[in-house]
């Protein structure tokens, strides 16, 4: 014959194959919680952040998660630390 | 869903394309697309060896004859495909869509 049947000719042709990819996690919503010249009272998250991108300055601590709060009330400042470092800092209200 | 398209002027087919993926199963396992395929290659070969003045394109996933001629015998076969196609689509309509253009 001139055609030779294939049988299959209107299938999908790879089959659907199992893939063990196609699970991931939820988004952590880290980054900045409170934005530069916005008041933080103590205690208050100021940034969450995996490692330190970010580093404490001044009336800020860092968290066993590497997250930065206030240690007391004031204004929030991010600001540079080196060359290629920032901080965020919280400066109380005169 | 296997999509078939029959093209007809003066009531004679001028034209059966058939293409798409019946998709009722994996590659090996399905059932509808053997059946439209046996038709499908059956018809071609049909009007090979009848020489019947018909144009037949075999692409990816794909068959379209065309009756150039309008040659008598050709619309017997073409006809019998007709019937046949939607003798599977009466039973799978799910996985084969017959429209006429």
């Amino acid at each position: 014959m001139k055609y030779t049947l294939n049988i299959q000719f209107f299938a999908s042709k790879k089959g659907v194959s199992s893939t063990k990819n196609g699970r991931d996690s939820a988004g952590r919503r880290l980054g900045a919680k409170k934005a530069d010249g916005q008041f933080a009272s103590a205690g208050s998250i100021i940034y969450r952040q995996r490692g330190t991108r970010i580093f404490p300055g001044k009336n800020v601590m860092r968290g066993g998660d590497d997250t930065l709060f206030a240690t007391c009330d004031g204004i929030v400042k991010y600001e540079r630390l080196g060359r290629d470092k920032k901080q965020v800092s919280v400066y109380p209200q005169a | 869903m296997i999509r078939t398209a029959i093209r007809k002027k003066d009531g004679r087919i001028t034209e059966v394309k058939v293409s798409g993926h019946a998709e009722m199963g994996d590659e090996g396992t399905d059932l509808v697309c053997a059946g439209v395929s046996a038709i499908m290659f059956g018809i071609c070969n049909a009007l090979d060896r009848m020489d019947a003045g018909c144009e037949i394109r075999i692409g990816d996933n794909e068959i379209t004859i065309s009756d150039k001629e309008q040659n008598e015998a050709a619309q017997v076969v073409l006809k019998t495909c007709e019937i046949q196609l939607k003798t599977v689509e009466e039973v799978y309509s799910e996985f084969i869509e017959i429209t006429e253009v």
